[in-house]
């Protein structure tokens, strides 16, 4: 049997799974008595001399080289700890353990840089690290840990439809924010899948200590350790920490533009319905990045009052031109088509309005005022937007 | 037929080997085989205890195209800076079976009934690139 390094600083180590083998194990995981392990790649033979590298690796980076989120020798050239061991041993296990920093690993000794770790065996790697720093540097995607301090639930447990709707008002936050940071602000109509893609976020685990839920960004960052749900979680971490104060999330709201203000007045009333303080711990690939931040039923329960009188007011107002296609005072309904995109929006005439939009001419070009009013069931907690018609103005040919 | 040594373990090789009919590839640490390339690791360490990898350890590992050579040492460095050498070997050489790993369906073994330096005539150097430069 060939021989693991015996009497080092590695531990005792045992053989786990093997990937390549060529003579001997070429690619492999071993562990060690504490429970440490490390994905281990041979670099040089001569059938008398060995030589490894072996790399500490968490359960969360095995699983990221697994799903193939990382190549192989992204692992080696980028240790969670920053530095892995170079290894030189004999066949019968007598080995020199050095430690070597990432840098001085020659180019020859990694693996190509398209190559990643395969396996036709479904391995059971774990849940991961529960702290979202740790968490994000392993697996290089963005990880928001959301705890929640209910009174009167059993930890770690929570209804289902609380955590759903909080869920769901979370994701639905997360992608107003990724419209505003990547500068493609709408107020309506559906967001471009390519910021609904990069602001999403997968379940990944819950945790005691509260109850906490594991959010990760479901792709990971690029080489520069950016992406667009760190953005996100930046401005969202930025947002709640103005807690109650007026001046603060006012100057947010209005700054952030777009359905951010109704996205985050869901989110904090879904949240102040299991009355409970909420902790964020945001852990980030990029060292500059990441804040834990709590705040108390009361701040929260301020916060959702000052975001739905803030959201009243901004009350997203859009103005158009449209084509009107029916108009009835009776019953006070109107129908329009937006010129530019072909839209059509259909509601009520407000009644400050109805006096001044009653001899308007139907197939009309008007500059249309349409005023967001979003109403909510109050047994579901469902929302639902209308759009109110609060002027309408002969458009200039 | 030669028959196997005695110190190959009951059941090796196993009994779905069969004859080699295909060109098979061995990496090897020289750019021209040589006798050492061929010893199998019972052969270099006899007095080992191999446990379950006794019978592995009385063959030589090989592939059966190229193409999986290359995937090898792109993926292991010390592959990458071993070279590739190719036989057709004759039917009455020894036998060949699958022996998967996790990543590479197609590693197989080789128990030879030749001598490591018969082996050593029978392959010959493949240029490869990317695979033995370095």
């Amino acid at each position: 049997m060939f021989n693991l390094p015996k009497n080092t600083v590695l531990g005792q180590l045992r053989l786990e799974e093997t990937f390549y083998y060529f003579d001997i194990p070429r690619l492999f995981t071993c562990k060690n008595n504490a429970g440490s392990r490390f994905l281990v790649i041979s670099t040089f033979d001569d059938y008398e001399t060995y030589e490894w590298l072996y790399l500490p690796i968490s359960k969360d980076r095995f699983s990221s080289l697994f799903s193939k989120s990382i190549p192989l020798r992204y692992a080696f050239t980028n240790p969670e700890d920053g530095y892995l061991f170079f290894v030189s041993s004999e066949f019968s296990g007598n080995a020199e353990v050095k430690y070597i920093l990432p840098e001085q690993i020659k180019s020859e000794d990694l693996p190509d840089s398209d190559v990643y770790l395969e396996s036709e065996k479904k391995l059971p790697v774990g849940l991961g690290v529960v702290d979202a720093q740790e968490a994000a540097i392993g697996t290089r995607r963005e990880t928001c840990n959301l705890h929640f301090y209910p009174l009167d639930t059993r930890l770690p447990e929570l209804d289902a439809m609380d955590l759903g709707t909080i869920l769901v008002s979370f994701q639905e936050l997360a992608n107003a924010l990724g419209q505003y940071c990547k500068g493609e602000v709408t107020l309506k109509g559906a967001i471009s899948t390519d910021i609904i893609e990069a602001t999403k976020f997968r379940a990944t685990q819950i945790f005691e200590g509260s109850f906490g839920i594991q959010l990760k960004s479901k792709l990971i960052a690029d080489l520069f350790d950016s992406s667009l749900a760190s953005d996100v979680l930046l401005e969202l971490v930025n947002l709640l920490d103005s807690r109650d104060n007026e001046d603060n999330i006012s100057n947010k709201l209005h700054s952030l533009k777009g359905r951010v203000a109704s996205k985050y007045r869901r989110f904090l009333k879904e949240v102040t319905k299991i009355d409970s303080p909420l902790k964020i711990q945001w852990g980030s690939p990029n060292s500059e990045r990441g804040k834990v931040l709590s705040i108390s039923r009361q701040e929260l329960k301020n916060a959702y009052a000052l975001v739905s009188k803030i959201d009243i007011d901004m009350s997203e107002s859009v103005v158009f031109r449209a084509e009107l296609l029916g108009l009835d005072v009776e019953t006070k309904r109107y129908r329009v088509k937006h010129i530019g995109d072909d839209e059509h929006y259909i509601g009520k005439i407000s009644e400050e309005s109805l006096q001044q939009v009653a001899h308007s001419e139907i197939n009309g070009i008007y500059e249309v005022t349409l005023k967001k009013v979003i109403e909510t069931n109050s047994s579901s907690g469902a929302e639902l937007t209308k759009w109110v018609l609060v002027n309408l103005n002969v458009a200039n040919k | 037929m030669k028959k196997w040594p005695e110190h190959f373990p009951q059941q090796c090789p196993p009994p779905d080997a069969t004859p080699p009919s295909m060109e098979v590839f061995r990496f090897i640490n020289r750019t021209s085989p040589k006798e050492k390339d061929f010893f199998s690791y019972y052969v270099l360490k006899p007095d080992e205890e191999w446990g379950n990898k006794a019978c592995n350890a009385r063959g030589l590992s090989v592939y059966t195209s190229e193409a999986d050579c290359v995937a090898a040492a792109a993926a292991v460095p010390a592959l990458k800076k071993k070279h590739i050498s190719v036989a057709i070997l004759p039917e009455n050489s020894g036998v060949i079976a699958s022996t998967p790993s996790m990543t590479i369906k197609n590693h197989k073994t080789f128990w030879s009934l030749l001598e490591a330096k018969q082996l050593a005539e029978l392959f010959s150097p493949r240029v490869s690139i990317g695979v033995g430069n370095v």
